[in-house]
């Protein structure tokens, strides 16, 4: 038997991991066979943790996330701030980092979460260059990730065009938040899947994963509710679709028993295997 | 005036509740005022103002939420008072900068509430946000508020920040108010999740292809599965 068989049952499946945080910190440093890789935040490194990013590194392929570098924002990138996601992920040996296609800061004002940039020729090359800069600041792969956003800004150029546009001309992946599109989907009205396949498939290198939250008719992404089915399957679609690297858990709240995430991480595996499986 | 680009434009509308409002009264003249030109005004004009009072309103619950978690039980003595009082503050306060943000913010809200002397202030809490917030490697100090299973004790508090991890810690040692129980916690430290079973091993072996950089398609990590 069999070689033939065994050869034809090999399949490549995206990494399935983790978002690192505070209450899975020693779960995950024993190392479950059900965590493949690990997500670190670099804001979270900013003052110390050398000897745990130590022990992850040891253990887990890491990619390092950052929130604030606001590479929408016109002007110089915040000097300090790229410095310290530097650093962090040199620490993690990131073997990529991530940041948004999103703007938190102007030079009068700082909103502290993500907004949506205009969709214009402008805000692209302001991307594009701050994404170049990161690149080489960092010396590492950077992937641009979807944001969920209650304002639908006018577009001059469509999302899905501004995203690859974004992608082929700064160089950098997409870093697909299934959770954000479905929100994104239900809340202006547009399909998910349709957005998907507007977008190449080979700039989607990871993807972003937490259950919704639904409230007075709007979908809200407030990271701490477990996995919905819909979105399962809408994973599963986005794995079939592209050559996805790596899935990570974002869990921020109302953080669940290491067990339930488990069981989450197992689901994904399947998942994964199933949408590979063709 | 030189011209703001639009995402300062857009920036200055979701903070500023005031201009939003004028905003939606008269956009042609808030437009002016904020110098916006010819080629940008498709987009001021394009922008449908309920989504805009809902993506402002998102920013200021997301930086309430941040708060709340870091003084959890400041919040939740303060119920429904917590949220009026927040806003107040916060339309008076930016929101400060750099990554210590949710604590600086939490700090600032506990030195608001201290000084108007509402009753779900907490000093315990408002020292260990405070310590968070600023750059002391340790604290000691005494509290008398300190919540332990909702019972209020008196208690010496340390607060650490350690080097080898990013969580900082806080100890406390001391005893009931009222019934003098002694009390030993450890209360930051207390793990808030179970262990995970354990499960059967799943041989994987882990492949790295070509990685270069600038090139996504350099970022092959994949598992093979017989």
């Amino acid at each position: 038997m069999t070689e033939e068989i065994a050869l034809e049952s090999i399949v490549e499946v995206p990494l399935v991991g983790l978002g690192f945080r505070a209450p899975f910190a020693e779960w995950i440093l024993q190392k479950p066979n059900t965590i493949d890789c690990i997500e670190l935040t670099a804001e979270h490194f900013f003052d110390g943790g050398e000897a745990q990013l130590e022990k992850l590194r040891e253990r887990y392929p890491i990619s390092v996330h950052g929130l604030g570098l606001s590479l929408g924002t016109p002007g110089k990138l915040d000097a300090i701030t790229l410095d310290n996601f530097k650093h962090v992920a040199n620490l993690a040996n990131a073997r990529w980092i991530s940041e948004h296609i999103a703007f938190t800061k102007t030079d009068d004002v700082d909103l502290g979460h993500l907004n949506p940039v205009p969709l214009k020729k402008t805000s692209l090359r302001t991307l594009v260059d701050h994404s170049r800069e990161v690149m080489d600041v960092c010396q590492r792969p950077l992937l641009l990730e979807n944001i969920t956003s209650y304002l639908r800004v006018p577009e001059e150029i469509p999302e899905t065009e501004f995203i690859n546009q974004l992608c082929q001309e700064a160089g950098v992946g997409l870093l697909l938040d299934v959770t954000n599109l479905f929100i994104n989907g239900q809340n202006h009205q547009f399909d998910p899947l349709n957005w998907l396949h507007q977008i190449e498939p080979t700039f989607i290198q990871q993807l972003h994963i937490v259950g919704y939250s639904f409230q007075a008719g709007v979908w809200h992404d407030r990271h701490n509710e477990p996995i919905q089915e819909e979105l399962f399957e809408l994973a599963r679609k986005v794995i079939s679709y592209a050559p996805v690297e790596s899935i990570i858990i974002e869990r921020d709240g109302a953080f669940p028993s290491c067990d339930q995430i488990e069981n989450e991480l197992k689901r994904l595996e399947e998942i994964c295997e199933s949408a590979r499986s063709y | 005036m030189s011209q703001l680009a639009l995402t300062e434009i857009l920036g200055l509308l979701l903070q500023d509740s005031r201009l939003r409002k004028r905003l939606a009264k008269n956009r042609t003249a808030v437009m002016r005022e904020l110098g916006v030109a010819q080629e940008q005004a498709s987009f001021i004009n394009g922008l449908n103002l309920q989504q805009l009072e809902a993506q402002a309103e998102s920013l200021i619950r997301k930086r309430q939420y941040e708060a709340s978690r870091v003084i959890p039980e400041t919040w939740s003595r303060l119920g429904r008072h917590g949220q009026v009082h927040f806003r107040k503050y916060a339309d008076q306060a930016p929101w400060p900068q750099g990554h210590r943000r949710h604590f600086i913010d939490a700090a600032m809200f506990c030195d608001v509430i201290k000084s108007i002397g509402l009753s779900g202030y907490l000093k315990s809490e408002h020292q260990r946000v405070a310590f968070l917030a600023g750059h002391q490697r340790f604290s000691i100090r005494i509290v008398n508020d300190l919540i332990v299973n909702k019972k209020e004790y008196w208690a010496i508090q340390f607060c650490i920040r350690r080097k080898e991890t990013t969580f900082s810690q806080a100890y406390h040692f001391g005893c009931s108010r009222k019934r003098k129980r002694p009390l030993i916690a450890g209360l930051a430290a207390k793990p808030e999740t179970s262990w995970g079973k354990k499960r059967k091993s799943i041989t994987r072996s882990l492949e790295e292809t070509d990685e270069s950089l600038h090139q996504c398609r350099g970022f092959s990590l994949k598992k093979k599965r017989d």
